[in-house]
């Protein structure tokens, strides 16, 4: 293993990766043969349609969910069997994912209580929480909050942690364009400054573009990865700066083609 | 106005209690009917109380009549036969509802012996204890443990498939995936069944007093009716009524102090 040197490390690798899901006559092969190396530090965002198998795959990962038994799954050169230390989740559906009965802070606390100490732990949920600019509602309940404010609450939760490996699924999805694009521009600061690995799965290209440093689209059923391309966008991003860039229009051209030839793929 | 400025200067924790005039208004319409019928229409039927002769009854049961003593022991039996009984089933829900071979095992079992009336039991606990307090106390703890066992072992069945995830992937060791998700998730479930106990355990300590333990406001009634004292009979109801209610409503004000975080949960 060559473990120190950070840049060229391998976070993930899977070969052959196939999983099944459902329980008797409905089990389906959701994914299948999906080989893939992701380094570590490395900005990773997924495509695919609706149902392709999206969150499958990232609750794969995670070990929320296990591949089939022939399949190679290792994060840092250790098989994965249930969710790694040092990993945490953004959950698509951020309404089932918060606890109810906790405020935004008591929220963002729950992954640090086994292991910070109470001071620490207050000033790591305050800043969390600033960064996802919900510091002035650190006392509110979730069902006081909004649908966008409560996916940021989830997303701080996992920033608390500092994470070496995020896994996000859609995390924007609910949130207005400003909102959006302002924790656009910080999570890619943030993953910059913490050297974590992020696996993101979004529906927008534009967004995929942005944020990443490389990009799969996932087609077929089951599920294979259809393209995978590298961004050659320098690593600080800007809203208009990175946009108005010909490797952003170029990549963005790139990657809606993928995504739409899959459209009419059955046919020609 | 003068109404508006005792309001404004009641203490902080009265003022949350507001009062309810038009349900104070339709038991007080209640009452002025009750007596009405009695005076007219019901006046040559003996065996039917008018509402001013129950409460001279009532007054005399007070202060002349066993009533205090009744009512006090009837509150303990209810109070002690409740505690136990959640005691009781929160913990056989809890192991019912985190292990599934306890819940694979049991269920089936605990749906039989549900499904058996809890009236029946009283003959079987007469004929093990007799006529006794402990009668009375099995009796009530047996029939009021199921709601709270039930709505443990439902509850923690039914935390969202979501929040267990989260402690999945927050690697939440299995005490805190308990305490700090499944229990809290259960809880509104839990308190359900807590109400429904506390109503239980009245009640069959009332009807455990009328056939199986000589004693409390239970005894009382039927004793009236035996002594065809229907003015006593219509007393010893009203304090029973009266009892359930404050009793209930004790519960839900703590449980609404306790928990006031959960919101719209509780
Ligand atoms: N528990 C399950 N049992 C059987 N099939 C399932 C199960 N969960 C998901 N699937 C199937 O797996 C496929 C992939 O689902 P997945 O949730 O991964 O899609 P996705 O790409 O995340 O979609 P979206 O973009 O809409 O979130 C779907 O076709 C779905 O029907
Ligand atoms: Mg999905």
């Amino acid at each position: 293993m060559t473990d120190s040197s950070g840049e060229s490390a391998l976070a993930f690798r899977c070969r052959a990766l196939s999983v099944d899901l459902g329980v008797g006559e409905a089990r389906r092969r959701i994914i299948e043969d999906l080989d893939l190396e992701v380094p570590r530090r490395q900005f990773l965002c997924i495509l695919g349609e609706s149902g392709v198998g999206k969150t499958t795959l990232l609750r794969v990962f995670g070990g929320l969910v296990d591949a089939t038994a022939d399949s190679v799954l290792e994060l840092n050169g250790e098989r994965v069997v249930g969710p790694p230390q040092g990993a945490v989740f953004v959950f698509q559906n951020y309404a089932a994912s918060l606890l109810p009965w906790r405020t935004a802070r008591r929220n963002v606390e729950l992954g640090l209580e086994a292991t910070t100490s109470k001071a620490a732990r207050q000033q790591r949920v305050t800043a969390a929480l600033r960064q996802v600019d919900l510091a002035d509602h650190a006392d509110d309940y979730p069902w006081q909050l909004s649908g966008g404010m409560q996916q940021r609450v989830q997303l701080a939760r996992a920033l608390a942690v500092e994470p070496d490996l995020l896994l996000m699924d859609e995390p924007f999805g609910a949130l207005d364009a400003m909102t959006r694009e302002n924790l656009q521009v910080e999570l890619r600061r943030i993953q910059q400054t913490s050297g974590a690995t992020v696996i993101f799965i979004t529906h927008d290209v534009d967004e995929a573009v942005f944020l990443a440093d490389r990009i799969i689209v996932l087609k077929g059923k089951p599920a294979s990865i259809g393209i995978d391309v590298m961004s050659r966008l320098p690593a600080e991003r800007d809203q208009v700066r990175t946009k108005e860039s010909p490797e952003y229009l170029e990549l963005r051209h790139r990657v809606y083609e993928a995504v739409s030839r899959r459209s009419g793929g059955g046919k020609e | 106005m003068s109404a508006n400025r005792a309001l404004v200067a009641r203490p902080r924790w009265l003022q949350r209690y507001r009062v309810n005039w038009p349900g104070l208004a339709v038991i007080a319409a209640g009452i002025a009917l009750w007596e009405l019928y009695s005076r007219t229409l019901g006046a040559h039927f003996d065996s039917i109380a008018s509402a001013t002769q129950t409460f001279q009854a009532l007054k005399w049961l007070l202060f002349e009549g066993p009533l205090l003593a009744q009512l006090l022991h009837t509150l303990i039996v209810s109070l002690i036969g409740w505690l136990v009984a959640s005691t009781l089933g929160f913990a056989m829900g809890l192991a019912i509802g985190i292990w599934r071979p306890v819940w694979m095992y049991t269920m089936a079992s605990i749906e039989v012996l549900r499904s058996i009336p809890s009236i029946s039991f009283v003959s079987i606990a007469l004929l093990i204890f007799g006529f006794s307090l402990q009668t009375e106390l099995v009796i009530v703890i047996y029939v009021s443990q199921w709601p709270v066992l039930l709505g443990t072992a439902g509850g923690i069945r039914s935390t969202p498939g979501g929040l267990l995830e989260v402690a999945r992937s927050f690697r939440l060791s299995r005490s805190a995936t308990i305490f700090k998700v499944i229990l809290p998730a259960a809880l509104p479930n839990i308190i359900v069944g807590f109400r429904l106990s506390l109503t239980l355990s009245i009640s069959l300590a009332v009807v455990a007093e009328m056939v199986g333990n000589p004693a409390g406001l239970g005894f009382g009634i039927v004793f009236s009716q035996q002594a065809v004292q229907p003015a006593q009979a219509f007393a010893y109801l009203l304090v029973i009524g009266l009892l359930g209610w404050g009793m209930n409503f004790i519960l839900v004000t703590v449980i609404g102090r306790v928990f006031r975080g959960y919101g719209p949960l509780v």
